[in-house]
């Protein structure tokens, strides 16, 4: 039953870490920016969540509507007022820029709010479910499912709304899409934001399962950025995917090798399905488009 | 024809800005060894530290400004460098030399083997690849206990920071001086022509295995000198320090902004951005790292083809400066 158990971990923690993931992935994948403040977005989702939680006692549930609306904002103004000024530039380019941004946010949260490590308790926080052997924690199942729902809006919001088919639109063609009226500023900062608010999301989630702190967003971005790929980019199944996989291989990893081997392991098979399949598990041949041009 | 013409102007080599670039580069090289002589500890740390960077952004340059491979797990051939260094001299009981050549020849050995395996990967898949296993180096690094697993390796005591400071500079010299023979030589133009189109070389008789392979290889054993010179200058080494992988960013962007796919460009940016941070730290311990961020954004918002594309060109004045701040805009 052991192993039963390490699926149902794996599973659970994978969910949070595909909705890391996807944000990322839908920037990286329309607007073809790589975006090294992706994990201090997440690390300002969890301190919305932490703040609201341990000022005001804010369920930390509840404040995931909250941390995604000002992860969109803050999201929506960069990119609106900094990003699209280099936006055709090369990947490299716009790389730099947000390793900038990533720097300003992280040490300007580490100012404010130091370098200690939090983190959110509610009262319900020890419960579970139990079968048999099995022990499913409550608040660890409700990420995974909340993963999976906002996940799943997402990838409605792109396929069933006009503004989703615009923003594919564009990411496809953006001559055509600028030839049918779409204005691409306002796209790409729409895109950004919402990658933006999904790391908020993600980052309230994590709040929640992980002790959080203001250094934390740089190990998040090399995880979105490896899960982007194991997944495959630019599609809403393969971030899923590729966190799921990541989840599970992450706990079996830390049980087969111990805890101190399990990004190793983790990467090791990272590295074994990118020379057995380099487009990554879903991947087809590279759809989104590039914003250069 | 050409020569003859030349000649018959002037005796002196006409001031290229090639000749200038030699001769400036002479001259502070003149500067740095001098730096040690007025027995100022505080430039010579700064300046060691900045030196070892130097290295590293070069290192990345051959393979990732050169051949357009984006690596991203430099940091591990930095990492992999110290341990070899800290192993032969803690546990084997080595001098300094012979274990500094071992720490530039497993990282070359390492690269080349995993090499063959992962140069078949492009863009970004070739990034995380080697982000993957600069990361799984660092946690075997962390966790094996004949390295000493996560207390580190302590090493023999070394002599005086100087002594430091001229070895990492050779160990610089001569990053930039393979950098420059490589960019003459036929690997060099084999590089560049990988990078801008890597199955026109390869239909062009180019063996682009072979040389992306050497690229990685040289690329590592240059990171793996410095990263072993750091080792003993520090005497006590510890993985998630020499194995940092937030650095493999900052590599990047110091060769970008000075200019990738430059001799000197690489170097020049990891001065301007180490010794900016530097001093920026000195002057404002609480903000330096909130200034340090907001100056990226500025350079990267005012001069986007980066300082290198600046003076590749020739390009300044203000109507080009403004060409180029609209060049990337939406």
């Amino acid at each position: 039953m052991l192993t039963v158990q390490q699926i149902i971990n794996g599973l659970l923690l994978g969910g949070v870490l595909a909705l890391v993931a996807l944000g990322f992935s839908l920037v990286w994948g329309i607007l073809n920016i790589i975006n090294i403040a992706h994990g201090s977005f997440v690390m300002i989702g969890a301190f919305v969540t932490y703040w609201l939680f341990d000022l005001f006692g804010v369920d930390p549930f509840l404040s995931i509507p909250i941390s995604m609306l000002v992860l969109f904002v803050l999201g929506y103004a960069i990119q609106r007022g900094i990003i699209n000024w280099v936006v055709r530039a090369p990947a490299l380019i716009t790389l730099l820029l947000t390793f900038g941004l990533d720097l300003l946010l992280s040490s300007l949260a580490l100012l404010w709010w130091k370098a200690d490590v939090r983190s959110v308790n509610p009262s319900y926080g020890g419960s579970r479910i139990q079968f048999g052997t099995l022990v499913v924690p409550y608040v660890q199942l409700s990420t995974l499912i909340l993963a999976l729902a906002i996940t799943a809006l997402l990838w409605l919001f792109l396929a069933r709304t006009r503004l989703g088919q615009a923003i594919r639109a564009t990411a496809y063609d953006h001559t055509g899409a600028k030839v049918v009226g779409i204005s691409l500023g306002s796209i790409y900062a729409v895109t950004f934001g919402i990658g933006a608010a999904i790391a908020g999301a993600a980052g309230s989630l994590v709040a929640v399962v992980r002790p959080i702190s203001p250094t934390m967003g740089a190990s998040y971005t090399v995880l979105a950025f490896a899960i982007c790929i194991l997944g495959g980019l630019g599609n809403v199944a393969g971030a899923l995917i590729g966190g799921l996989i990541f989840g599970l291989v992450d706990v079996f990893g830390a049980a087969w090798f111990g805890a101190g081997y399990a990004d190793a392991v983790v990467f090791a098979i990272l590295l074994v399905i990118l020379l057995l399949r380099p487009q990554g598990i879903l991947g087809r041949e590279y759809s989104g488009g590039t914003a250069e041009g | 024809m050409g020569a003859n013409a030349s000649r018959r102007r002037s005796l002196l080599p006409p001031i290229t800005s090639r000749s200038l670039g030699w001769v400036l580069s002479v001259l502070v090289l003149i500067l740095l060894v001098a730096v040690p002589l007025n027995g100022d500890d505080y430039w010579v740390r700064v300046l060691t530290g900045i030196f070892a960077v130097a290295v590293m952004a070069e290192g990345w340059n051959i393979i990732g400004g050169f051949t357009g491979y984006a690596a991203f797990g430099q940091v591990g051939w930095f990492g992999l460098g110290a341990y070899t260094v800290g192993v032969a001299m803690s546990r084997w009981g080595w001098p300094f030399w012979p274990s500094l050549i071992a720490a530039g020849l497993l990282p070359a050995v390492v690269a080349a083997l995993i090499g063959v395996p992962i140069l078949r990967l492009r863009g970004h898949y070739f990034a995380i690849a080697t982000l993957a296993f600069g990361i799984a180096l660092g946690e075997l690094a962390n966790n094996l206990r004949y390295v000493g697993a996560s207390s580190g390796i302590s090493l023999p005591i070394g002599p005086p920071f100087a002594f430091f400071y001229y070895v990492m500079l050779a160990v610089l010299v001569l990053a930039v001086v393979a950098t420059w023979l490589i960019a003459r030589s036929r690997l060099g133009y084999a590089l560049v022509a990988i990078r801008e189109n890597e199955q026109a070389a390869a239909v062009l008789g180019v063996n682009t295995a072979l040389y992306k392979t050497a690229a990685f290889a040289i690329s590592a054993l240059l990171t793996g000198l410095a990263g072993g010179v750091q080792a003993y200058w520090s005497t006590s080494i510890y993985a998630p320090t020499v194995f940092d992988i937030t650095r493999n960013v900052d590599l990047i962007v110091m060769a970008l902004l000075g200019g990738a796919g430059t001799v000197l460009g690489p170097v020049v940016g990891a001065f301007l951005l180490d010794g900016l941070n530097e001093q920026l730290t000195g002057a404002f311990l609480q903000w330096h790292a909130v200034i340090f961020g907001a100056v990226v954004l500025l350079i990267v918002l005012f001069l986007p083809g980066g300082l290198g594309g600046l003076v590749a060109q020739g390009r300044t004045g203000v109507r080009n400066f403004l060409r180029d701040l609209k060049a990337f805009r939406v």
